[in-house]
């Protein structure tokens, strides 16, 4: 039974075997949309598993993914609770980093085209292609020991960067030792590229402000001031992490007791659990240098054609992790082991997890529409720890299938409709761009009214593509 | 009868492979698989590659052939386009025959496999597998 409990809050009652309730956080559309695939499936399956506090929650933007919902939402407890690589996803630390330029559209479009080139050829993306320097182990070690600040030793990366980077682009507890040689073989090649599907490098411009003065602190307060957002992850060897820990917690745990085999987990503080903690962060951090090192190409492209221009990064936040929080449970403090698979982590002010520049306005938080669509900047809220476990949507969603979307659409219309909105695009193939086009997507505009509406989020800016590079 | 086909899933790949067996049907997934990340172009192989898997559980098979499929891609640059399976006791004794990424003028990337709505149904003549790639 699932009931409205109030304006876009919806409960799914706890049943059989679901240890807690389900919640929904959608409006009337955007629910018909979850209810079309196995999203609510999946949020009762997840309010099976043990040590789940509260309940099992999916964002706005939610659809079916394998074991989790993309958009889910689900707090363990540490003593008793579980980890599970299916509720973080397989692009470990997928995540979306913004960039702030001292630039004006006006000159910018002067130079797009050969920015963009610039970019592209900088910058492998689509598949198969290789980073230009191909990382021997000790250093595929070191970037997943030291995330960011690997990046940092090699200046490609500055102590702002890092200061604004979550965790500081560095995640403690990661272990090398614990990622398997198969992953690391997919890492070397891939560090410093941006891969296929959803990645893309998007610059933006501001397009219209809705709070100036947090606007302010997150430098985009300037209409038509060009932005970039860059949104990739930990590439194969995130993906090949979360198989291995997969299959071995398969092995140690065994599967038949799951509703879903893609539920595989350990508990938080068995060894295998620990293992896994360790895996993730160093994947996690091996994201962080990737989105760095991209950050370090941008930069470059933009000075060798602006060389008064100043690249800045506003913040750069995962969407697909697991991190250990704490929240007020029954009135009582307690850290949980927080999963956010396709969800962006909401802290208000004063957190001492966030930046020092944003304790007064809450964490930034990056939500980008589909390609061609707008992107909005928010702020991380108070109200997000009480009702969402500090979590607020992390895109658009998927709507169409890559199977519809490839029989209905085709790149020539859409390259029109998007040199219609004068947006350039350099994209990897002709099929990423279609799968990719905005009508397979769910409308970002209501994904990120239902967050303003709940407050689990503050608007704060829209960003409007300008130029996109696709994989 | 069709041998394999691409089912609607909203953001992954979802393959339903048909054979007269266990093994038929894994090879019709493993050729959609190929189909997909070869974006259909056919190129003759000329390399191939050797593994043994455990036949122990089916599922966990399917999943750690796949996992293996698209590891060679990463880091071999070796694409899967034709596959012999040889069960025996213990072990699947398997030959992937195929070709270097560089000879494709680009190929789809697929993450990982999943177990999500994986499924192996038997009927009297024939097995069924569902698989979904995470791309």
């Amino acid at each position: 039974m699932i009931k409205k409990i109030s304006e876009n809050i919806w409960e799914i009652e706890k049943e059989k075997d679901m240890r807690v309730p389900g919640r929904i956080f959608a409006s009337e559309k955007l629910f018909e949309k979850i209810k079309s695939d196995k999203t609510i499936e999946q949020v009762k399956n997840v309010a099976k598993l043990p040590g789940i506090v509260r309940e099992s929650i999916a964002m706005s933007d939610a659809h079916q993914g394998y074991g989790f919902c993309v958009g889910g939402v689900a707090a363990f407890d540490v003593e008793t609770g579980i980890i599970s690589p299916g509720g973080i996803g397989y692009d470990i630390n997928c995540g979306v980093r913004l960039l702030s330029t001292n630039l004006s559209k006006e000159k910018f479009l002067k130079k797009r085209a050969l920015v963009l080139n610039e970019i592209y050829k900088k910058i492998p993306s689509g598949v198969g292609e290789e980073s230009k320097t191909i990382f021997s182990e000790k250093e595929i070690n070191e970037i997943l020991e030291k995330g960011s600040h690997w990046a940092l030793e090699r200046k490609m990366a500055t102590k702002k960067d890092i200061e604004n980077t979550e965790d500081n682009g560095k995640i403690e507890g990661a272990d090398a030792r614990k990622v398997s040689q198969r992953a690391k073989a997919r890492g070397r090649k891939q560090i410093g590229t941006l891969g296929a599907g959803n990645h893309f490098i998007e610059i933006q411009e501001v397009e219209n402000i809705f709070n100036a003065e947090i606007a302010k602190k997150f430098k985009t307060d300037k209409k038509e001031r060009i932005v970039v957002m860059i949104h990739t992850g930990s590439r194969g060897l995130g993906h090949q992490t979360a198989s291995d820990y997969i299959m071995k917690m398969e092995k140690t745990y065994g599967f038949e007791h799951l509703p879903d085999r893609e539920l595989a987990y350990a508990p938080i503080n068995s060894e295998l659990g620990k293992d896994y903690r360790s895996a993730m962060a160093a994947a996690a951090n091996f994201a962080f240098a990737n989105r760095q090192i991209i950050t370090h190409h941008i930069r470059e492209a933009f000075k060798k054609f602006f060389p008064e221009s100043k690249v800045s990064v506003v913040y750069d936040i995962a969407h697909n992790i697991a991190k250990f929080e704490e929240f007020k449970i029954n009135g009582k403090k307690k850290i949980l082991c927080v999963h956010r698979k396709g969800a962006t982590r909401s802290f208000g002010k004063n957190r001492k997890e966030i930046p020092k520049e944003y304790r007064k306005t809450g964490c930034p938080i990056f939500i980008p529409g589909s390609m061609g669509t707008e992107s909005y900047v928010l702020a991380g809220t108070e109200k997000a720890r009480e009702i969402s476990f500090a979590s607020t949507p992390h895109g658009a969603g998927r709507v169409l299938s890559r199977n519809y979307a490839k029989q209905t659409l085709s790149a020539e219309k859409i390259r029109k409709a998007l040199s219609e909105k004068n947006i350039m695009i350099k994209a990897g193939s002709e099929k990423g761009l279609v799968e990719e086009a905005p009508e397979a997507y769910k409308d970002v505009n209501e994904v990120v009214k239902v967050g303003q509406e709940l407050g689990i989020a503050t608007l704060v800016t829209r960003l409007k593509p300008v130029a996109v590079v696709k994989g | 009868m069709k041998k394999y086909i691409f089912l609607d899933h909203t953001a992954d790949i979802k393959i339903w492979a048909s054979g007269k067996n266990f093994e038929e049907a894994l090879k019709n997934i493993v050729l959609a698989t190929s189909e997909y990340v070869t974006k259909s172009k056919k190129i003759k192989p000329s390399q191939k590659k050797s593994l043994s898997l455990e036949n122990k559980d089916e599922k966990e098979m399917i999943y750690g052939l796949l996992d293996e499929i698209i590891y060679l891609i990463d880091v071999e640059n070796f694409v899967t386009t034709k596959i012999q399976i040889k069960k025996q006791e213990k072990h699947f004794i398997i030959t992937l025959f195929g070709n270097s990424t560089k000879k494709y003028v680009s190929i789809n990337q697929i993450k990982a496999p999943t177990y999500s709505e994986m499924s192996i149904s038997r009927k009297k003549d024939s097995c069924e597998i569902t698989v979904v790639l995470d791309v």
